[in-house]
């Protein structure tokens, strides 16, 4: 039988997708459900309410991949799964790998519905302000870029999430408590390391000074997230591929 | 097929060949189950059974044609020395078993012969 | 070949391997024999590669188990097959990781074991799950053959089907078969070597049918002899 890495990626991408099916279809639920209702119900300036439904959807389509993130690498351990994954001949990065692949594509296609469903409905409420936005390069680079934003840090969280499971796994006794000490641990340690771009983004979420200046610091921030995904992600890695035992 | 699973295997495959043979279901140029054939019938590790052939075949009991499959090669000579020898054994084996229950080995002469007569009476 | 050089390894305070070196290569059946808890299943893990040693060494063709994985098919004695997998969904992905994938023996098991590829993991038999299991390795022409405990647990009729399969898939001289249970009755005509594992350390190794022959026992009486002589040293 031929085999090849693109397929074993799909087999795992596939097999772990099945576990994001129902959280996605309930974000997509509640989106289209909440933001018709709020539309239906109001008219005129009132729509802009649906900027609340929309937020809560939001909310939603990014913390519901956060449990699933625990979630899908948890029950491989509580199905003995875990024995069939370990004993494959595949390194731990297309594993865990596989596994991130689920929980963006479980990020993105949430957001998405829901910026979507939205967008539709304040496009048809509020069709000037819709011309003025599109009209304007900035503010769509902006949304670009903080969309972007929202992902690396997403990605940041996932990969802590990886990480203080695999090293909670280390151990026989207490291994759910070890985790959750990581997981806060890093998210600390993190936001140490890394104070002074916080503080600029503080400042540019704000959005006063409308320059592009801003989306160059939203994507350094961006970056950053991302190179300390990274860190965390080859640590679990090495820890998946070295360490953990059955 | 059952084995005695405090004797060697091979051996008893040998000696199950050994009664075909004597009883005259198997008989020179007949053709007998592969090794792998073997192994799967009789639920025994191939190894066992390649030991069994391979002694078969030194005894010249059997031979193994290449693309064609095993034969039996013992003639009626063989046949005899089979008869002679599995004889020889049922006899030791009785007599031990007699002295072992405490019979010297003239009573255990005499309470054959008494067999043999209610036998023949029958 | 699969070489143990005095290898150890403790979880926690309990010894579970204590200084054993066996191997074991290609063309024979070894069988591990040993009450529960007695180290077979370490032996199975750290060949897998889901086990490290603390001290001593564990090569397969002289390399690390981890980077032999391709030439392994594990049987872990735990389901670990995901529940809501149908025989062939589960076929189909292990397939895809395999180089030694068999699709014709596959599709030849598959009735020889009674099974059907629509049955669900979660949804069958204890047995079944079992022979499933059995199928999706043996579907495999792995060098090495790793079955831990396949019988526990398991009907008698199921034992037997499972025995013929393992038969019909072995290929003699390239294949390497280990498999570990505490009810030798069942393989004792299976195997021609075997080894006594008690309290983490092999306590007889040898070959079946000499074994047989010096000690005109069974490898069930010889067993039980060897684990009250292992025993009584303690």
């Amino acid at each position: 039988m031929e085999t090849s890495k693109s397929k074993m990626f799909k087999s795992l991408y596939l097999k772990d997708l099945r576990e994001v099916r129902t959280e996605i279809i309930v974000v997509a639920a509640v989106a289209i459900i909440l933001i018709s209702w709020a539309y239906l119900r109001t008219d005129g300036l009132a729509r802009g309410i649906i900027i609340a439904p929309m937020a809560f959807a939001l909310g939603l389509a990014g913390f519901l991949p956060i449990i699933t993130s625990f979630r899908l690498l948890g029950r491989e351990w509580s199905n003995s799964t875990i024995y069939m994954m370990m004993s494959l001949p595949v390194s731990g990065s297309m594993i865990l790998g596989s596994k991130l692949a689920v929980l963006l594509t479980e990020y993105l296609a949430g957001t998405l519905i829901v910026l979507l469903s939205g967008g539709i409905a304040l496009l048809t409420s509020f069709p000037d302000i819709w011309q003025e936005f599109i009209g304007n390069p900035y503010y769509i680079q902006l949304a670009a870029a903080v969309y972007l934003v929202s992902i690396t840090g997403i990605f940041f969280i996932f990969c802590n999430s990886f990480l203080s499971q695999v090293a909670g796994r280390l151990f026989k006794k207490a291994s759910g408590f070890i985790s959750a000490l990581v997981f806060l641990g890093v998210f600390i340690t993190a936001g140490k390391i890394m104070p002074e771009t916080d503080v600029l983004l503080t400042q540019s979420q704000l959005l006063v000074s409308c320059s592009m200046q801003d989306i160059g610091v939203i994507l350094t921030k961006g970056a950053i997230d991302l190179a300390f995904a990274a860190l965390l992600f080859i640590a679990a890695v090495i820890i998946w591929e070295r360490r953990i035992e059955l | 097929m059952d084995f005695d699973n405090s004797q060697p295997i091979y051996m008893q495959i040998i000696d199950e060949y050994k009664k075909s043979i004597i009883r005259n279901e198997l008989k020179k140029g007949d053709k007998i189950p592969s090794q792998r054939e073997y192994a799967q019938m009789v639920r025994v590790n191939p190894n066992t059974v390649q030991r069994a052939y391979r002694e078969m075949e030194s005894m010249n009991m059997v031979e193994t044609l290449r693309g064609q499959g095993t034969f039996i090669i013992a003639g009626e000579q063989m046949r005899e020395l089979m008869v002679k020898d599995m004889a020889g054994k049922l006899m030791k084996h009785f007599i031990s078993e007699m002295r072992s229950l405490g019979y010297e080995d003239m009573v255990t002469l005499d309470m054959l012969k008494h067999e043999f007569e209610s036998l023949e009476d029958e | 070949m699969i070489d143990f050089r005095n290898v150890s390894k403790r979880f926690g305070q309990v010894i579970a391997l204590d200084n054993i070196s066996i191997d074991f290569s290609q063309g024979s059946i070894t069988g591990l024999f040993g009450p529960n808890g007695a180290g077979k299943s370490t032996i199975m893990k750290l060949i897998a590669g889901i086990n490290y040693p603390d001290q001593g060494e564990v090569r397969v063709d002289g390399e690390f188990p981890r980077a032999k994985r391709q030439s392994i098919a594990y049987l872990p004695e735990i389901d670990h097959l995901y529940p809501w997998w149908t025989l062939k969904q589960a076929a189909n992905f292990i397939s895809t990781f395999y180089q030694d994938w068999d699709e014709l023996r596959y599709k030849d098991l598959i009735p020889f074991l009674n099974l059907e590829e629509q049955m669900i993991m979660g949804k069958i038999s204890k047995g079944q799950r079992a022979k499933c299991k059995l199928l999706l390795v043996l579907a495999r022409k792995a060098p090495y053959l790793l079955l831990d405990e396949p019988f526990s647990g398991i009907d008698l009729l199921t034992r037997e089907e499972i025995a013929d399969a393992l038969l019909r898939g072995y290929r003699e001289g390239e294949q390497a078969i280990i498999i570990s249970t505490h009810e030798i009755d069942e393989i004792e005509s299976l195997v021609d070597k075997v080894a006594f594992i008690d309290q983490g350390r092999i306590q007889l190794y040898g070959d079946a049918e000499q074994l047989r022959m010096e000690r005109n026992k069974s490898l069930v009486e010889i067993m039980k002899e060897v684990f009250r002589y292992g025993n009584q040293q303690i």
